[in-house]
């Protein structure tokens, strides 16, 4: 069963559609959540509610891939529930997360609730990460959407891990640079 | 945006799905330990105490990962640390740190206290791929370091706990003088941390090999330097040994729980018998080839799995990129003069 047949068994709520999406993408929810969460009980209750969360979108949702679809709100939850449990603890607990390098990176002025300003700036970040030569991409991609330890990056991409290293900060620095130019306020 | 302020919640379909990194369960990593593994760890770390002479009740992570005789020997060179720290449920001792020009590691012993603790540790061996606390090491300017935490279950029901750190361009050794700061944040142990100083206290030798490449030798590591990123990749590792001196070859086998028939023996089945020894350690299994500690080899307890040493090539500045391979065993640099590399004899 592809995607798109797994999506019409969410449109037509048949129950299926939970196991079979369980199926083809529990594992990879369950890694893009342990990335972040470094624990496996936790990895799993996150993969679990975003598949229920996915039922109560799809419809009125219809993603084009449902794995990405997945994975981003496998993502997001998890992230959720990372700063839920940092919440209140100060010291312990509280590494940054591959995603705080990026922190300063988000416009200063942005209004999170306006989707015309979202959408330009979601238009102005895949024109740049498409701007990316194809290694670059991966690695920009992989430690800060999949939070991969630099390690784990090296290692997949068979180079080291101060090349990875160097790569992160260069694009970063470009990325900056670029949102400058758009008029971003960083 | 879903997550305020995390714009790569903006990211395309597209550029998700195309950097979807490997799956993890086909990785060649480091000690991770299933059910079956910790009890055949377990049996193996039963032999290993029949055939030594201290106890096993009193046994450090020392002992448990190289051999009886390595606390006497660090402790006779002062790197015995021995500082404990006691959360509610468990006593954690940091037993030693072990430092050269390009690694270090921290060797430490978990003592459960209670059955919650006990049983805390058999849950996560069993369901949590190995992983039991969480670790984080940071230098001194509060930048976490990239190490690797490993679990070992000994079989008198403590945890030994092994933190291998790398320098690098980043946290080289004027970093190290600084300290790395230890801290467990897991429920458990949670407050509990340690601060030590990674700087060189292991002797170390070096021999040329060729133009652009060096080979380097500690007690705990092989290191290839060079002055490219690509020609460290392409000399890698050939399962390097050594040349021993006289009596050093005995010693050795005597740290690895290896009779001499039984070396002979393999030797004449595998050339490379001896190397991998050296970077496996005494938990290697050569029928089955599986192993537990060494050059980064998981523990493999089902089937055959082609050991293959892994290692990352990583710029440490001064023009220089070092190739890391972790020894199983602690190596006496006084038996050896020289390196075997492939075949190849190359004395210091």
């Amino acid at each position: 069963m592809d995607g798109q047949e797994c999506v019409e068994l969410f449109y037509t709520r048949n129950s299926r559609a939970l196991s079979e999406a369980a199926e083809q993408y529990g594992t990879y929810c369950k890694s893009v959540a342990l990335n972040i969460l470094r624990s496996e009980p936790d990895a799993e209750e996150c993969v679990n509610d975003a598949l229920m969360r996915a039922w109560e979108n799809i419809p009125p949702d219809r993603p084009d891939s449902l794995k990405a679809y997945l994975g981003s709100i496998t993502r997001n939850l998890a992230l959720d529930r990372l700063r839920a449990s940092r919440a209140g603890k100060r010291g312990a607990g509280s590494e940054p997360l591959p995603i705080d390098e990026l922190s300063d990176l988000a416009p200063s002025e942005l209004n999170v609730e306006s989707e015309l300003e979202l959408s330009e700036l979601r238009q102005r970040l895949n024109a740049f990460v498409g701007s990316l030569d194809p290694e670059s991409r991966a690695i920009f991609v992989r430690r800060y959407w999949y939070m991969q330890e630099i390690a784990e990056i090296a290692e997949q991409c068979g180079i080291g891990k101060s090349k990875v290293k160097m790569r992160l900060l260069r694009t970063r620095s470009k990325l900056r640079e670029y949102l400058k130019k758009e008029g971003y306020d960083l | 945006m879903k997550n305020e302020r995390d714009i790569m919640a903006l990211l395309d379909d597209s550029y998700i799905l195309e950097a979807e990194p490997v799956q993890r369960k086909q990785r060649k990593r480091k000690h991770r330990f299933s059910v079956a593994a910790a009890a055949v760890a377990a049996c193996l770390g039963m032999t290993a105490i029949t055939a030594g002479a201290v106890t096993i009740m009193n046994r450090n992570s020392t002992e448990f990962f190289y051999d009886s005789q390595a606390e006497e020997i660090l402790e006779s060179k002062g790197l015995m640390v021995s500082e404990t720290q006691t959360s509610k449920h468990f006593e954690i001792t940091l037993d030693t740190v072990l430092a050269d020009d390009y690694v270090c590691r921290a060797m430490l012993t978990a003592r459960p206290l209670d059955d919650t603790a006990k049983s805390f540790v058999e849950a996560c061996l069993a369901n949590n791929n190995g992983r039991v606390f969480d670790v984080c090491t940071k230098d001194g300017d509060g930048n976490r370091i990239l190490s690797s935490d490993l679990y070992y279950p000994d079989s008198n029901g403590d945890l030994v706990i092994v933190v291998e750190s790398a320098f690098d361009y980043f946290f080289n050794q004027s970093k190290a003088s600084e300290g790395i700061e230890l801290t467990f944040t897991s429920p458990m142990v949670s407050g509990l941390s340690f601060k030590y100083y990674p700087k060189k206290n292991l002797e170390s030798k070096t021999v040329k090999y060729s133009d652009d490449i060096t080979f380097y030798v500690s007690p705990i590591e092989l290191a290839t330097v060079g002055t490219s990123e690509e020609a460290v990749d392409k000399v890698g590792f050939r399962w390097s040994t050594f040349m021993w001196k006289e009596g050093g070859l005995d010693r050795f086998l005597e740290s690895v729980g290896i009779s001499r028939e039984e070396y002979d023996k393999q030797m004449k089945r595998n050339k490379w018998f001896e190397s991998r020894l050296v970077m496996l350690g005494k938990y290697w299994n050569a029928e089955k080839n599986t192993s537990l500690g060494g050059s980064g080899i998981g523990f493999y307890p089902e089937g055959h799995m082609e050991l293959m040493p892994e290692g990352y090539t990583d710029f440490v500045g001064e023009g220089r990129f070092v190739r890391v391979f972790w020894f199983g065993a602690l190596i006496d640099l006084d038996d050896i003069e020289g390196i075997i590399y492939g075949l190849e004899e190359i004395p210091f």
